[in-house]
């Protein structure tokens, strides 16, 4: 259950498995449950890894230089 | 000549520069934060801020108009359109809409040091997201900056690839490394609180600033030492900001160690270092006397260039022409203060602006030009 906690030990079916997110919900800020469930809704990237990189980079820009 | 021609020339030129050899002419470098959109004929910031293509053609603009060997910021302020519609983060513009604020903000809170250091992500996605925006987030909200931040990327290229293909002209760096005290001071806890951290909890930020090091600068220096292209003038820049409110107690604790790593190891891979120093640099100038020449260029911003240029004779120096000259001063006047400058400082100069260029009133285009023009032909 520890390791659950660490985001690089999830394999891409894990992620998968927690579905995706509706538009109009609210973000789901547990971590790397909700952060996946975001990733799995950006449904204009391709597969999921991309989407995981993509939303780290998000993250990081989001969290720093806004 | 064509622009690979002048791409190739002005690498040469700044080669020169690094090793403060002479060149038959000054180079010249714009530090231009959003004075450009002003300068394009726009009196609301967000009306170019706020559409990729508008800007673009703003940059494009300028590029071409000045002439520049190199440009410190060639993207302007590209990030503010991500969150457009949504309240988020310390970036705002006035309500005049001409000119951009960046609040001195706390995210964090005191004894979360080790949260930032074990988990920086998982961090960041439960803490500092809900804390940056003043309403809970939404998924279709987050979409929207995602899209937005791939338009971004387009921008960003297009913006590379005329500036090199088609104007010859260099950006300043490949990668910017910024030092992992700003990530604490700039971005998440603001100066006052981590003037705070300084006195009260000053082993848990250092052991943090450790962690970032390793985490956030050593691939950047590594893909520095890597980097093989030819549209920069340094691989890695250091962009020097909150150093400037630390004593020199501090300094040495808590900036130095890390510059210091940075810069050793850019010495022993001949990595270039374009040094960005905000505010003044002068009292720990010291530290820089050491670097090897051939290995820096600082750019300087309120220190008196001249008494720099004699503190440091290792290093290529950048900046010292006066923003408020640029807009308060005659041509002439300009036209005076920059040969002044280029026949005082000699060689290993670029002619910059002494302040990012961000408000209409910090330059006139006509005292920019003749700027420019006296260091294409003046040679002291």
């Amino acid at each position: 259950m520890e390791d659950k906690k660490k985001a690089e030990l999830w394999t891409n079916e894990e992620i998968e498995a927690l579905g995706t997110m509706t538009d109009d919900a609210l973000l789901d800020y547990s971590y790397p449950e909700g952060f996946f469930k975001m990733a799995n809704s950006l449904d204009f990237l391709p597969d999921t890894t991309t989407r995981v990189q993509f939303l780290k980079g998000l993250l990081g820009v989001m969290a720093t230089a806004l | 000549m064509d622009a690979k021609s002048l791409l190739q020339e002005r690498r040469e030129l700044f080669e020169n520069v690094f090793e403060l050899q002479h060149n038959n002419r000054t180079l010249t470098a714009s530090n231009n934060s959003y004075w450009s959109i002003f300068d394009a004929g726009y009196t609301n910031v967000e009306e170019a801020l706020y559409d990729y293509d508008k800007l673009f053609h703003v940059q494009d603009d300028f590029f071409e108009r000045y002439q520049f060997d190199a440009h410190m910021n060639p993207k302007c302020f590209q990030t503010m359109r991500l969150v457009q519609e949504i309240d988020f983060g310390r970036t705002v513009t006035t309500k005049n809409k001409d000119s951009i604020v960046v609040l001195d903000a706390n995210y964090m809170n005191q004894d979360e040091y080790p949260s930032l250091r074990n988990d920086r992500d998982g961090f960041y996605w439960s803490e500092i997201l809900k804390r940056k925006s003043e309403e809970k987030l939404t998924v279709g909200q987050v979409k929207a900056i995602g899209r937005r931040m791939m338009e971004m990327g387009a921008y960003s290229s297009r913006v590379t690839s005329a500036l090199k293909d088609r104007h010859g002209q260099l950006v300043q760096w490949k990668y910017g490394n910024t030092m992992p005290f700003e990530t604490i001071i700039s971005w998440l806890r603001g100066m006052k609180h981590t003037s705070l951290d300084m006195r009260q909890k000053k082993g848990e930020l250092k052991e943090t600033l450790d962690v970032l090091f390793e985490k956030d600068c050593m691939p950047l220096l590594h893909a520095a030492a890597a980097y093989q292209g030819d549209d920069c003038i340094a691989a890695l820049g250091i962009p020097m900001m909150g150093y400037s409110v630390l004593n020199r107690k501090q300094f040495e604790e808590l900036y130095w160690p890390y510059l210091k790593r940075s810069i050793d190891f850019c010495v022993e891979k001949n990595v270039k270092i374009f040094f960005y120093c905000e505010a003044e640099m002068l009292r720990f100038s010291e530290y820089f006397r050491n670097i090897p020449k051939g290995t820096a260029i600082l750019q300087l911003e309120n220190d008196n260039i001249f008494e720099v240029r004699k503190a440091l004779p290792n290093m290529a120096l950048a900046g010292g022409m006066p923003v408020d000259m640029l807009y308060n001063g005659t041509k002439e006047e300009c036209e005076d203060y920059a040969k002044k400058l280029i026949s005082e400082i000699g060689d290993g100069f670029v002619l910059t602006q002494d302040k990012m260029l961000c408000t209409r009133t910090d330059a006139k285009r006509e005292n920019l030009l003749a700027v420019n023009e006296i260091a294409r032909t003046y040679n002291g």
